[in-house]
Order: structure tokens, then sequence, then C-alpha cells
């Protein structure tokens, strides 16, 4: 069994390197699986936006990844979702064109499994499927127990979630 | 220690980051003046003269913001928009990001673009 930083050493995920602004400092960590490297690297590039928005859905993930990683607010609007539970301490984080699943094996660190097109997701209801993905691969990850935070508070698994 | 970087060319990380920064500083004004004096989205699309929804989906991301938007918003919000070029503050073991080329050859560092809200003086 391993920690994160030695699942990451070995290569089985890898640690995001969020490019933070100047006088930003990191306050949360993400690691990606393999599979959603590779697709970040060969399909992310080629989606593009459903909504009429300057923003590509590639932006929306840096833009996204840099407000976690540096601690921010994911929203300043209580009614907005940023981040949803799915079950079994599944959890997915929201831009307007994307979805992304992965889970919490501690607070404030998140491990992100695969993404994919909201839309395309949502239209061929695939938000079980991705789900049990998530399942299989973090019960199949030799990551030290226990492997994820449970329950369905949004605030057990990340700080400052909402503005103050 | 292999680790992984999104493939964003700096002039799109830039961007993505301005967009961002004004969409929040917005977003944060509309939370900070609901808490302070319950203003709604409704309020602020009755004062500009449009469909809350144009609001919602302005704030939400999912329609971009004019320049003149941005500037109405903040007026219903009780603020003044501001714009300021800024160029980064080197800090030894700080960030620094690659994101942003140099621009001319001089040792000039590059700007950075910093949108502010302010809130109105009043008399």
């Amino acid at each position: 069994m391993a920690t994160l930083s030695e699942l990451d050493l070995r290569g089985d995920i890898l640690r995001w390197a969020v490019e933070l602004p100047d006088r930003q400092q990191i306050n949360r960590l993400i690691y990606v699986s393999p599979r959603f490297a590779h697709w970040a690297q060969t399909v992310l590039p080629t989606l593009t936006t459903r909504w009429d928005i300057e923003q590509t859905p590639m932006q929306q993930l840096e833009e996204l990844g840099e407000i976690f990683v540096a601690g921010e607010p994911l929203t300043f609007d209580r009614q907005i979702k940023p981040l949803v539970h799915h079950g079994d301490g599944v959890w997915y984080l929201k831009t307007i064109d994307l979805r992304i699943f992965g889970w919490f094996p501690k607070k404030d660190h998140f491990v992100i499994f695969c993404a994919g097109d909201a839309t395309f997701i949502k239209d061929h209801n695939l938000y079980h499927g991705h789900a049990g993905e998530v399942v299989y691969f973090r019960s199949h990850l030799p990551l030290d127990e226990p492997k994820f935070i449970e329950g369905d508070d949004p605030n057990a698994v990340i700080s400052a979630l909402y503005y103050p | 220690m292999p680790s992984f970087r999104l493939s964003i060319t700096p002039s799109k990380r830039a961007a993505a980051r301005f967009i961002s920064k004004v969409r929040r500083e917005l977003q944060k004004a509309l939370a900070e003046e609901r808490v302070r004096r319950g203003i709604t989205q409704s309020d602020i699309a009755r004062e500009i003269g449009v469909h809350r929804s144009v609001i919602h989906r302005q704030l939400l991301g999912a329609e971009d913001i004019t320049l003149g938007r941005v500037g109405e918003l903040a007026q219903a919000l009780g603020y003044e928009a501001d714009f300021q070029l800024r160029k980064p503050q080197s800090v030894p073991g700080a960030n620094h990001s690659s994101s942003i080329a140099p621009i001319a050859t001089t040792d000039s560092p590059p700007l950075r673009v910093l949108p502010a809200l302010r809130a109105k003086q009043t008399a």
C-alpha cells in the first residue's frame, strides 16, 4: 500500500502541476489518472464550447485547476453547485462544458479519474457509468486505507467551498 | 517525478485567467451586497434593463460579459469598475508564471492586467 505521494512517484497517478499566478500559493492538490492525462492531451484540445462564450473547455479546466489549487472558493453563489456527490464517495467537479469525475482520498486532495463533455454525458446518461469507473479504479489503486472520505457533505472534502 | 500539465498556450492561459478574474469579482461583489443589502440578481437585472436569466448566465459563465456590461453590473452593485495594467512583481521564491511571455527584449518584466471593483465613495 502507498500514500498519494508514493503513488505519484510511481506514476500510478500524476500530480497536476497547476501553474498559479504570481503570489498565489498551493492550498489544495489535484492528482490525475493516466487515463485523464491522456484524454487531456488528446481529446480536450479538440473540444469546443456549446455556449456563446469565449472560453474553451480547455480554458475552463485551466481556470478550475487554478481556483482549486489556490484554495479559492469554488463559487460565490450558494445556488451554484460546482462540486456534486454522485454516491459512494465519488464526486464530480463542473465547468459550463465539462464534468470531471474523481474522489477525495483526504480533504482538499482530489484525484481525477476521468472527464468529458457535459452535454454528451447528460444526453447519454453516463454519470453512473463514469462513477462506476471511478470506484473500480479507486478500489484497485494500492492506496492506503481509508481510500476515500465517506459521506456527501462537500464541506468534509474541501475547505472554503463557498465564499464566507 | 513526473507531473501533469495542461497543454495550454500562455496567451490562452492569460485570457482564461482574466475572464475568470472579472467574473469572480462580480460574483463576489454580488455575494457581499446580498448579505449587506439583500440585493438579488433580479434587482440587478431590473436596474440594467435585462431579464434575470441574462445576469444569471453571465455570472455563471454561460454567456460572455462585454466590457460595457461589466461597467453596468458594477454600477448596479454599487461599485465602480476599475482597470489597470500592472507589471508583475518578481519575488524570490514566489511563483513565476511561465504563462507570461515577454513582449519586449528589454529587461522590463511583462505586463499584467488586473480588474478591480471599487466601492463607490458616498458623499
